[in-house]
């Protein structure tokens, strides 16, 4: 699980974000202090229908897998749903933000800590380079710039590029994958709109070799007036199991149910002839 | 999924949070420097100066000391029983100031933010000098109130005073199962401050009071800075090894299928099965 890759991603290697100086005026960072909860639709991209809907520039390939997939959830099967067993949705999906999400700002770092499954970004603003190797995660290794669109300044965006993934990773809930090399690279911009500024925005653009090109989503979070932090611990909550390639329901008796029509019981196969 | 709401003191806090920005920037020099990566020092027991399981000599009342005992008996055959984090729960307070893998320590005038690799178990420490709400969630890590103390020769604090209360449960103090009360009524108040000889050794200083002790139980652990972080993700989801079905509990093997966790253990129920019942 903890095997480092190296940091030079081959093909979808791009230019980190040109590392200036780090400001060290706090008066500069934008207050994004508070909770944020998300707008609009789960669907990765939210202007659109999920699934196939969505419009995804899938390489054949990819394409193929993800029919097979909606193919298994017509049938009540959840592949490709890691989630529903708790493990972590991972970048570009922690930003649809299920639930609530916590910004940090500090000089050197911004911190985003989703309230759904306890996922952490930190996002590193102090000018360093692309490390030689990165640990794989989740969520990926993120450098940023923060910029000062307007010359006031005060920066009012920061620009992100994420490396260094862990996976499998899907785009939301409906199994879209990345690819299984989890060399995505994957670059933001968050922003407050000018216009709503109770609004942060982030343009999302996923570059991953299941795509034919980069694929570019807009989604966007709306500002709690009144704090409300919820403690979504999915340990607690799941009600979902994989044993061997099947998934399977934990009932409320503590039992192991069945999901989906005539499924056959679980393997078995290291109770010898203990008694079922 | 839980949805337990969070008192209004919260939203005091983001309240607060709106202050000058020079007054802000003042501010930022009275704190002090604990950024960087505290890993554990000592062993992964509650109380690093003493020995594991009964040797803690916690201050255990005479009912929990029987639950610990019979926990304790049942180990190593079912090692998950009454140590919730096998199961992926959260360690909670105060456990997790164990600090299995690395912490972060983010301080920001308002609030100081402890964040765990070990499950990205995050507190938030409120030091906006708001009081306890009437009305507390409950929450595996609880409501943490703080104020800071001490002034070093900058003029920085010195050690952040913590109280925190709100617990949600079920947790142990350790691995060993080394138990807190059901009723989750825990009070954990510590002092976290900078050796004076040493930059780069903090140390918190915790105090538990529960119903499960007979009196305050007060603990110091330590930690040392190292100053070139790297991170690892340690997600108890995605190395699962156990699992409870019907109130056992199993192993689940590399190959993802389920295996006894002891001998003679016998099989989980399929009952909702056809082909296993042949109904």
């Amino acid at each position: 699980m903890r095997a480092v890759v190296a940091g030079c991603l081959g093909a979808l290697a791009m230019a980190a974000p040109a590392a200036s100086s780090p400001a060290r005026d706090a008066d500069r960072y934008p207050d994004w202090s508070g909770q944020w909860t998300r707008a609009g639709s789960p669907n990765f991209d939210p202007s659109k229908p999920p699934g196939k809907g969505q419009q995804a520039p899938l390489t054949a390939e990819a394409q193929a897998a993800f029919d097979k997939v909606a193919t298994n959830r017509a049938q009540g099967g959840l592949e490709n749903s890691l989630s529903v067993t708790c493990v972590p949705n991972g970048m570009p999906r922690v930003m649809i933000d299920y639930e609530t999400s916590d910004f940090f700002v500090t000089p050197s770092a911004t911190y985003l800590w989703f309230d759904f499954s306890n996922e952490l970004r930190r996002i590193y603003t102090d000018g360093r380079k692309w490390p030689d190797k990165i640990e794989p995660s989740f969520t990926g290794y993120s450098i940023g710039e923060w910029k000062d669109t307007t010359g006031s300044g005060k920066f009012d965006a920061l620009e992100v590029e994420t490396r260094g993934f862990r996976g499998p990773r899907t785009y939301d809930g409906t199994g879209v994958s990345l690819h299984a090399d989890n060399q995505s690279v994957i670059k933001e911009r968050l922003y407050v709109d000018k216009a709503s500024p109770a609004l942060l925005r982030d343009e999302i653009t996923t570059t991953d070799h299941a795509l034919t090109r980069p694929w570019t989503v807009t989604r966007a979070y709306k500002r709690v007036d009144k704090i409300v932090w919820t403690e979504n611990l999915c340990a607690l909550d799941t009600s979902y199991v994989i044993l061997g390639d099947e998934n399977y329901f934990i009932g409320a008796d503590g039992y192991v149910m069945p999901a989906k029509k005539d499924q056959k019981p679980p393997d078995l196969r290291y109770f010898g002839g203990e008694k079922q | 999924m839980r949805h337990r709401r969070w008192a209004a003191a919260l939203a005091l806090a983001a309240a607060s949070a709106v202050s000058a920005a020079s007054a802000r920037a003042a501010e930022d020099n009275a704190y002090p420097d604990w950024s960087g990566q505290w890993v554990r020092v000592g062993g992964a027991q509650f109380d690093p100066s003493k020995p594991p399981g009964l040797g803690q000599d916690a201050p255990l009342t005479p009912e929990y000391k029987a639950k610990f005992e019979q926990a304790l008996a049942k180990k190593p055959a079912d090692a998950t029983d009454n140590s919730p984090t096998a199961r992926c729960f959260p360690a909670g307070m105060p456990r997790v100031m164990i600090a299995i893998e690395p912490m972060e320590i983010v301080i920001k005038p308002n609030i100081t933010a402890v964040i765990h690799s070990y499950q990205n178990e995050f507190r938030r420490i409120w030091t906006d000098g708001d009081s306890w709400p009437e009305d507390m969630e409950q929450a595996f890590d609880g409501l943490s109130i703080g104020h800071w103390e001490g002034k070093d020769a900058q003029g920085r604090f010195t050690t952040l005073a913590v109280e925190t209360r709100g617990l949600n449960g079920p947790r142990a103090f350790d691995d060993s199962g080394l138990p807190l009360a059901d009723d989750n009524e825990t009070v954990v108040v510590e002092k976290i401050s900078l050796d004076p000889a040493d930059a780069d050794t903090l140390r918190d200083e915790i105090t538990t009071t529960d119903h499960a002790l007979t009196k305050p139980w007060t603990v110091t652990r330590t930690y040392h800075r190292n100053r070139d972080a790297v991170w690892v993700e340690h997600v108890c989801a995605a190395s699962k090894s156990t699992m409870v079905i019907g109130g056992e509990t199993y192993a689940i093997s590399a190959d993802g299928f389920l295996k006894p966790t002891r001998p003679g253990q016998p099989a989980p129920d399929l009952k909702f099965f056809k082909s296993a019942t042949g109904k």
